[in-house]
């Protein structure tokens, strides 16, 4: 939070409470009175208290989430860099240790540092322990001087001894036990380390293991599997005898101090380097990691304010209903006090007065709930995130006392204004009973006589607002809504109020939907306020523009449910409840077409970013690369790199643990281009696979698109046509991502020229991202291919895929084979967006159920206000099935609106993000339908049970006590 | 025929643990196309009795028959269909629908009986010229007096020609013009098509377009004369 905007909300919060305790001691009666009112009902108030207290606990939720997101992200950097601030690197490529030597005889940098190391470390494919028989790929093997790295912090040895490891041998090292465990190792082990330039030149080197290390301080550098040993012993696993790739600097200063003087070092190393002729990287990493954990948890909260607001918002309503229902049961106490002589400007602040003190209330009780939904969302958030994420280490709930204090003063602040405006609807509903029937005039209110000059006003204001920085936030959302309704009142001494309308509506709507359309992420708070915003605009302005053709949509409806042989009488009387008690239609339209709007968004994200695991894996369980061709994968020949032999063999593969495989060539094409566009925000590079029938037998994708006249098997053929090629549903092209479609054609550089080739199919599929053609073919423009280099497995029946995959890799160990298990590949490409669609789950669950319960109140609502009206349509015949039909027609007619606005503007507002949004995998943009009409069913289901309940309550009463009651 | 039958009918209301004892056995008989007015000081039970004559309400014990059909074998919807076509209800006030124009709150009982549209407001609109309302058809009923408002009602609890109207002081609410109009409309209609009328009213004139008048006290029938008494 930034300290302006913090004072600023301090000081509203503090200005609204001085307010209202000034308005306490001038009113000392009322303010007991208010009080005395909460202990005396304690139901109410208790309703009043949960309504309101909904909106502090998102807010301080979303607050304490993002602080645990910060904290744990920044957590995660000191751990994974320790002592290191600066690292000196040559683009990755070894260089000499006389660039150390140097570096470390320069008198200014060593005044302000406490260290400088240099290292050489990289990736190896697999380590081998001998000892448990385990393999484990992926290990990073890194050579220190352990006695110049002294100054990083000892290694922390697995029995709580310190070391620095100075006394390695060249053949001994030392493991931290993230690569124990792996390993099954322990000290005394023989580790044997595979490693080559390329497959013919791997070679294996046997170390022993001499410590085990805990993962913490510089053993859980990177927070990899590591394997630490003398600088030499690197230099010869690497052959690169005399480099160094790193030099590791550490500042004065602690863990956590030294980043800070950051710039200083960085400017001091880059001097210190600049007479070389190589051009040095010196990265100010810690720094750079801190900055990036703070990036990420302004983005998560900017994502989550934007999430939140919407509950915030139909929580308000909630409340204001709340709030009136509640009034209603009071009436006659209220008709007295007002019979005695209090004022209407004193039945406000009676509400008020109660209000605010529940209010309070609320708003302590939310700050501290809203710690369980941040724990609720952290643990969302780790359950979606698969090990070895960026940030490593899982998340940690944190938050201060800041966090808790904001969310009170804000959810204080929401709430008093709900409180406030809830308390002036209902001192105005009492005074309108008293003139009861004025109530029901159809016409809309007149306008009041200022109306063009407050248009006038709105206009210039608006142009002043765009005036003085047409770039700011207020700027872009503002001022084009001011502008907007300044037009429009304008416009109404002229034009039909419902023409206007209509048009400021739809205006609205269209401005909206641009911004929400030319916003990019939600890397900054302004651009997630501004893109929160524009959607609410948006399904407000269309909320507009169906309430005022609510009329001819009525008759629609009614025409509709005429065909469906609903009774007249039952039609008539509820056609002109929805439309004049527009306020009711309102609120319900609005309060359901958030709701609506949110839930469509969230599905049809979650379905574009999240299909179904299955359709990407083709029924095979493995996909395994090599870096030589393999001509079978099921004939294993063990083969021994060098002279040094395991002292134990390697379990070795069953030809009976695969099912079945297919070997594909594959090939890198440059420059491919679709119908002569180039590819959407994919690069120009491609994988080309050469198939063969097995491929085409096993493979379970289905075709998304074949060319017309096609059926799969014969699409599957033509790839042998050297015209044709088939490629998987992964490929966009042109400037707004047109997914690729058969008969496109498609284009990349081949030998000296442009191969090109017409599309025969789309898989529907994109976990491969290429195109496939016929071996023959591939072999015709990729002359270099030799076999098959990839490989889709399908485990047997009895065997694991993980172990599989293991043996796999073990038993192909020289042909450098890699075996990843596709299901995990492919729920890691979603793992962002699922995170994503899971907070928004979170947030949707509160926004349906406090919408939804709105609903419910807002139908309680009518049937205490119609009480009466209910007993007179009794009396004239209306059944207790009639009245419930009645009060469904209502509800049901408002369902229908707000599901016509939120479908609408929920598609527009997914695909907006579905084009904006940067990720990792593009794949085309779907509709759920079935969920997108489950949703709807619900929606539709719960507002009829909420509507239901309470109108079978009143259909109940007897109608001489309905009539009775008002008099 | 008999029209309306009420054997031992008691209606005890239970008011915070308090029996107030609105009905004490009362035992009554009206006949087909009978005008019967029921006078009685406030709070003697009348409104109550009306309610549990007509159905609108339930007496604690006692049966009230109509045409014969005792009210407590009839289930709700029966109930209500019976209402819809068979009788006709006037209240004091608040008796007409307030989001409704004059001429649907006119037809809606017809629509309940299930009548089709055009021919409800064919019959709706000449009901309303018969009460000469027709240039109000098409206004709410906040725009029309309360004389009219109450003509209106009357218009709507006539218009399904019931055999028998239920109604509690139709004048009440009305100035001496408008109460005199209403009585006039009344005693019309109850010549002309020899319905049966039951009345609560205090209103002296009322009770002299009645053929019968029942007089109430503490919940019980005072007394009963065939011709009324002025
Ligand atoms: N719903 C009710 N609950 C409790 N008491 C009632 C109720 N309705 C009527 N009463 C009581 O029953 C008595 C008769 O009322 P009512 O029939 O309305 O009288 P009338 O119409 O003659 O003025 C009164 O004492 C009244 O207070
Ligand atoms: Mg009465």
């Amino acid at each position: 939070m930034y300290l302006p905007m913090y004072l600023a909300l301090l000081g509203c919060a503090v200005t609204v409470l001085l307010l209202f305790a000034a308005l306490a001691v001038t009113n000392k009666s009322i303010f007991t009175m208010g009080v005395r009112n909460i202990i005396r009902r304690p139901k109410s108030a208790a309703i009043i208290v949960g309504a309101l207290l909904v909106s502090t606990a998102i807010i301080s939720g979303s607050l304490v989430a993002s602080s645990s997101l910060g904290y744990s992200v920044v957590k995660a950097t000191y751990d994974a860099l320790g002592n290191v601030d600066e690292t000196v690197a040559l683009n990755g490529q070894p260089f000499n240790y006389s660039v150390y030597q140097h570096v470390a005889a320069d008198s200014a940098l060593t005044n302000n540092t406490d260290g400088i190391s240099p290292s050489l470390y990289g990736g190896v494919p697999s380590v081998d322990d001998v000892t448990s028989g385990i393999t484990s790929t992926g290990v990073t093997l890194v050579g220190l001087n352990f006695t110049l790295d002294a100054p990083f912090g000892d290694f922390v040895l697995l029995n709580g001894t310190h070391t620095n490891a100075s006394d390695l041998t060249s053949s001994q090292v030392l493991i931290n036990d993230k690569l124990a465990q792996d390993l099954d190792a322990h000290t005394g082990d023989r580790l044997v380390v595979y490693y080559g330039e390329n497959a013919s030149s791997v070679k294996a080197y046997t170390f022993s293991v001499k410590y085990i290390a805990q993962n913490e301080g510089k053993a859980q550098y990177e927070l990899n599997e590591n394997l630490f040993m003398q600088l030499s012993a690197a230099q010869a696993v690497f052959q690169h005898e005399g480099q160094i790739n790193e030099i590791r600097v550490s500042n004065l200063g602690d863990v956590e101090s030294g980043a800070a003087k950051s710039g200083n070092v960085s400017a001091l190393l880059t001097q210190a380097l600049s007479g070389s002729s190589q051009r040095f990287d010196v990265n100010p990493v810690k720094q750079d990691m801190l900055a990036a954990a703070d990036a990420s948890g302004a983005q998560f909260l900017n994502l989550l304010v934007a999430l939140g607001t919407f509950s915030v918002i139909t929580s308000a309503m909630l409340i204001v209903n709340v709030f009136v229902t509640l009034s209603e049961q009071r009436r006659s106490e209220l008709g007295l006090a007002r019979a005695l002589g209090m004022k209407r400007r004193h039945v406000i602040f009676l509400f008020l007065f109660e209000g605010v003190t529940c209010a309070l209330l609320a708003a302590a009780i939310g700050s501290i709930l809203g710690i369980g939904i941040g724990a609720g969302l952290i643990d969302t958030l780790n359950a979606a995130t698969t090990a070895g994420s960026p940030a490593g280490a899982s998340l940690v709930l944190h938050y201060d006392l800041t966090d808790l204090l904001t969310a009170f003063l804000i959810g204080l602040l929401v709430a008093v204004a709900t409180v406030a405006f809830a308390s002036y609807r209902i001192s105005r509903l009492n005074i309108v009973r008293a003139l009861r029937n004025a109530e029901n005039s159809e016409q809309a209110p007149r306008l009041p006589r200022g109306a063009p000059v407050l248009g006038v006003g709105l206009l210039v204001f608006g142009f002043i607002v765009y005036g003085v920085s047409p770039q700011s936030l207020a700027a872009q959302v503002m001022a084009p809504t001011l502008i907007i309704f300044g037009l429009a009142l304008v416009a109404l001494r002229a034009i039909k109020r419902q023409q206007v309308l209509t048009v400021a509506g739809a205006a609205l709507v269209l401005y909206n939907a641009g911004m929400i359309f030319s916003t990019s992420g939600f890397n900054n708070f302004a651009t997630a306020v501004s893109f929160t915003v524009s959607c609410l605009l948006l399904v407000l302005g269309a909320v507009l523009v169906v309430l005022v053709n609510a009329t001819s949509l009525l008759k629609l409806f009614s025409k509709a449910l005429t065909r469906l042989k609903a009774s007249q009488a039952l039609i008539r009387p509820s056609s002109a409840y929805c439309l004049q008690k527009r306020e009711t239609l309102g609120t319900t339209v609005t309060i359901l077409s958030l709701v609506i709007f949110l839930m469509i968004v969230a599905l049809v994200t979650a379905a574009v970013y999240q299909p179904d695991i299955s359709q990407q894996t083709g029924g095979y369980d493995i996909r395994a690369t090599s870096s030589t061709p393999l001509s079978n994968l099921t004939t294993l020949e063990v083969q021994s790199p060098t002279s040094e032999s395991p002292a134990k063999p390697v379990a070795l593969l069953n030809a009976s643990d695969i099912d079945f495989y297919d070997g594909l060539f594959v090939a890198n094409a440059t420059g491919t281009s679709i119908n002569g566009q180039a590819l959407y925000q994919q690069g120009s590079e491609t994988n080309v696979y050469g198939i063969d029938a097995n491929f085409s037998e096993h493979a379970q994708y289905g075709f998304k698109d074949t060319l017309a006249d096609f059926n799969s098997s014969e699409v599957w053929n033509l790839v042998n046509n050297p015209h044709y090629v088939i490629v998987d549903s992964s490929y966009l092209y042109g400037p707004n991502g047109t997914q690729v479609s058969a008969g496109d054609t498609i284009s990349f550089n081949a030998g000296n020229g442009t191969a090109r080739f017409l599309v025969a199919g789309v898989l529907d599929e994109y976990y491969l991202h290429g195109i496939f053609m016929s071996k023959q073919q591939m072999q015709h423009y990729f002359p270099e291919v030799k076999g098959d280099t990839l490989f889709l497995i399908k485990s047997a029946s009895g065997m694991k895929p993980i172990d599989l995959s293991y043996d796999l890799e073990r038993g192909y160990k020289a042909a450098g084979l890699n075996a990843f298990l596709i299901s995990d590949e492919v729920s890691q490409m979603m793992t962002q967006s699922q995170q994503f669609f899971q907070l928004t789950a979170t947030y949707l669950g509160l926004g349906l159920i406090v919408g939804i319960a709105s609903v419910g109140v807002v139908t309680v609502r009518s049937t205490i206000e119609r009480r009466q009206e209910i007993g007179i349509m009794r009396a004239i015949g209306f059944s207790r099935g009639l009245v419930v039909k009645s009060l469904l027609f209502e509800a049901t007619f408002a369902t229908t609106l707000a599901a016509a606005v939120g479908l609408s503007a929920g598609l527009v507002v997914s695909y907006a993000i579905y084009t904006n949004l940067n990720q990792t995998v593009k794949v085309p943009f779907t509709i759920p339908i079935v969920q997108v009409i489950l949703v709807l069913v619900i929606v539709y289901l719960a507002v009829a049970i909420c509507t239901a309940i309470p109108a079978r309550n009143v259909s109940r009463i007897l109608p001489a006590e309905a009539i009775r009651y008002v008099e | 025929m008999l029209m309306v039958e009420a054997h031992r009918v008691h209606k005890i209301y239970e008011l915070n643990g308090l029996k107030v004892y609105a009905l004490k056995d009362v035992n009554l008989l009206i006949e087909k196309g009978d005008m019967v007015a029921i006078m009685g000081p406030s709070g003697c039970g009348k409104t109550t009795l009306l309610n549990c004559l007509s159905g609108l309400d339930e007496p604690t014990s006692g049966i009230v028959k109509i045409e014969g059909i005792p009210l407590a074998q009839m289930n709700d919807n029966e109930l209500s269909e019976y209402r819809a076509t068979r009788m006709g209800f006037i209240f004091q006030s608040f008796n007409l629908l307030p989001v409704l124009t004059a001429l649907e709150n006119v037809e809606l009982p017809l629509l309940v009986a299930g009548i089709n549209e055009k021919e409800a407001r064919l019959r709706a609109l000449s009901m309303l010229s018969s009460v000469d309302l027709e240039e109000w058809a098409h206004h709410k009923p906040f725009e029309l007096s309360g004389g009219q408002q109450q003509q209106v009602a009357v218009a709507r609890a006539l218009i399904s020609r019931p055999a028998i109207i239920w109604a509690d002081e139709p004048t009440g609410n009305l100035d001496s013009a408008g109460a005199d109009q209403i009585t006039a409309l009344l005693k019309r209609l109850n010549k002309a098509n020899r319905q049966t009328f039951v009345i609560v009213t205090h209103d002296p004139s009322v009770a002299k377009i009645a053929d019968r008048l029942i007089s109430m006290k503490d919940g019980a029938i005072l007394s009963e004369s065939a011709a009324p008494i002025v």
